[in-house]
């Protein structure tokens, strides 16, 4: 490929004067900083990858990422109507992103509705996800049999609850704590600002206000992205955070949620159907899963569960009924289950909704044990199972 | 005395340390913020624009994997120039069907990126700001290519018709142009060093 410029700097001088031109013209500060920020984001998740592929400790919630993509969809779109500079706001965007500050998001997520129930029976969880940095993370769900999962760090120590009620903790290197795993799975994004240098390039943003709020609708471009299909925004108006986050996963053909499927059907490579994300890894199989619609009108296939205590999943991952299992391979497409810890059909369901709801942190700030596991780790979790085959039974189905 | 320097070479071939505090991954973008510009001005005098982002994170891939290799003793700027010239160099090879540019040109770029070696990131920012000084007290007829060529993207054709020359007798006026301003250049650059010279003296 040529380049017209060159055509005409035929001397080293030339070359170098014209370069100096571009640079000053496109290589602002914040275009350098973008870049490289890209590229190390790239040698991270390189890294992790790399790291996961081999030991498979897997924290696959969708709500960090839902979180994170709620803020950084919002920031995108807040900033996107100044295009003259949008490089520079949206890097502004994401140095305010990198701030650390304690925040609260109230979850709710909705697993696909099951024989028998329907939309406003299906099963679901509610939560919150405490921030206060990348490592300083704590993530509670009550699952609707009223079950609960924990899981923080506190910069020293990753832990879990089993469903046994022991406090475990996580191996240091597991992949869950820094702040955001994006819905691609293998790439983890630590920072905020991180996320934004990407995102806006997988969604189609358009203002959707009602009523005069500040609203909107963002749909997935990208199909080679692993996110929800569908996300609404509702922005605090001033300020423009994000305050409240409705992703909708899956489109209905991916309605079988917790069907094991290979690479073939869903994509290898490609983006995973996974109704809730958490996403597969790359070259791994996919999970469908429903879009409302679908879910309310076609067979609901999804499970969510008996309700018992899932003590041995606990074991496998450390966070009881419900907690995110751990990857297994195209085998278990579903992913993590955040439902109710029962399955059908050995698999478990993938939340078809996740909400997220920006919620005053309790006395303006977390206590200082807040992260911290409310007692010393009995052991450490144990690592999942390894393998492709189909994950443990939980003990309610033996 | 404590070495200021960050100890990369305890840090960089493994994944970034958690906790609070800046890991090896941060240090790492830092220097390469640090040469961030010049790295680009090198790539963009050597290769197609088209290429010069993915070169650009080729050439940071390749020296946070090659880092414990470092010489802490080098310096950081010259050493990822080094990398991005092997980049170069392979990305003219797979291009060989184009106009490649000549290895005279190439080392004649690289020895111009080494005097940049020496001053750090404002300073070259203000060699920009320089540039664009420079740019402004070009005569008319210069000035005015050099703005369609650089600033509005017009090809040499465009330009041509637009100031009522021919291709060649533009393209001449450019080169022209482009040596005025590297000699504009050397003078507010001897200017800088004197104030400098004599602000410390």
């Amino acid at each position: 490929m040529t380049d017209e410029r060159h055509d005409h700097e035929e001397t080293a001088n030339d070359r170098w004067i014209g370069a100096m031109m571009h640079v000053q013209r496109f290589d602002t500060p914040e275009r350098v900083d973008m870049l490289v920020d890209r590229s190390v984001r790239s040698l991270r998740a390189e890294s992790i990858a790399a790291r996961r592929r081999t030991r498979s400790w897997d924290w696959r919630t969708p709500v960090a990422a839902a979180a994170s993509i709620a803020i950084v969809v919002g920031a995108t779109l807040v900033f996107s109507p100044q295009p003259a500079s949008a490089d520079s706001l949206l890097r502004a965007a994401q140095v305010a992103e990198a701030r650390p500050g304690e925040r609260r998001f109230a979850l709710t997520l909705v697993f696909p509705a099951r024989p028998g129930e329907t939309e406003a029976t299906a099963p679901r969880a509610t939560g919150t996800l405490d921030v206060r940095d990348d490592t300083h993370v704590r993530l509670e769900l009550t699952f609707s049999d009223g079950r609960t999962m924990v899981r923080g760090i506190d910069g020293h120590t990753s832990w879990v609850n089993s469903a046994d009620g022991e406090i475990l903790s996580v191996p240091s290197d597991a992949p869950w704590p820094r702040f955001i795993e994006t819905p691609e799975g293998d790439f983890l994004a630590d920072r905020m600002d991180a996320v934004l240098g990407d995102i806006g390039a997988n969604y189609e943003i358009a203002r959707c206000s009602t009523s005069g709020e500040e609203r909107i609708c963002a749909s997935i471009v990208d199909r080679g992205f692993r996110g929800p299909e569908n996300i609404v925004l509702t922005l605090e108006p001033g300020s423009h955070r994000v305050q409240r986050a409705e992703f909708t996963f899956g489109g209905p053909e991916r309605g079988r949620g917790h069907e094991g499927r290979g690479p073939d059907e869903a994509g290898r490579g490609g983006r995973a159907g996974h109704g809730g994300m958490p996403p597969k890894r790359r070259g791994e199989g996919a999970a469908p899963a429903m879009t409302v619609e679908a879910a309310s009108a076609a067979k609901p296939t999804a499970e969510t569960g008996s309700g018992r205590p899932d003590a041995r999943s606990a074991q496998r991952g450390g966070g009881g009924a419900g907690r995110p299992r751990p990857e297994r391979g195209p085998a278990t497409l579903a992913g993590p289950s955040m439902g109710g810890g029962g399955r059908e059909g050995g698999r478990r369901a993938e939340p078809r909704t996740v909400t997220i709801e920006r919620v005053d942190v309790p006395g303006g700030a977390f206590a200082d044990n807040w992260f911290a596991p409310p007692s010393k780790p009995v052991r450490m979790a144990p690592p999942p199972p390894r393998g492709d085959g189909p994950p443990p039974r939980p003990r309610g189905d033996e | 005395m404590p070495d200021p320097r960050p100890n990369l070479r305890l840090t960089g071939s493994g994944i970034p340390a958690p906790g609070p505090g800046p890991d090896a991954a941060d240090v790492f973008a830092i220097l390469v913020r640090e040469h961030g510009e010049r790295l680009l001005a090198y790539l963009r005098a050597s290769v197609p624009s088209s290429a010069v982002d993915d070169l650009f994170q080729d050439a940071v891939t390749v020296a946070w994997r090659r880092l414990p290799d470092y010489d802490r003793t080098r310096p950081f700027g010259a050493w990822l120039r080094g990398i991005a010239r092997n980049l170069v160099l392979d990305h003219r090879s797979r291009m060989y069907r184009e106009r490649p540019t000549d290895d005279a040109i190439l080392d004649a770029i690289e020895r111009r990126a080494e005097q940049e070696d020496g001053g750090d990131r404002e300073e070259f920012r203000g060699k920009l700001t320089r540039l664009d000084e420079c740019v402004s007290r070009l005569p008319d007829e210069y000035r005015t290519v050099i703005h369609m060529c650089y600033r509005l993207d017009a090809p040499v054709a465009t330009i041509a018709k637009e100031v009522g020359a021919n291709i060649e007798a533009v393209k001449k006026r450019l080169q022209r142009a482009r040596a005025m301003i590297a000699a504009c250049m050397e003078r507010k650059q001897g200017v800088a060093d004197d104030g400098a010279t004599g602000a410390t003296a």
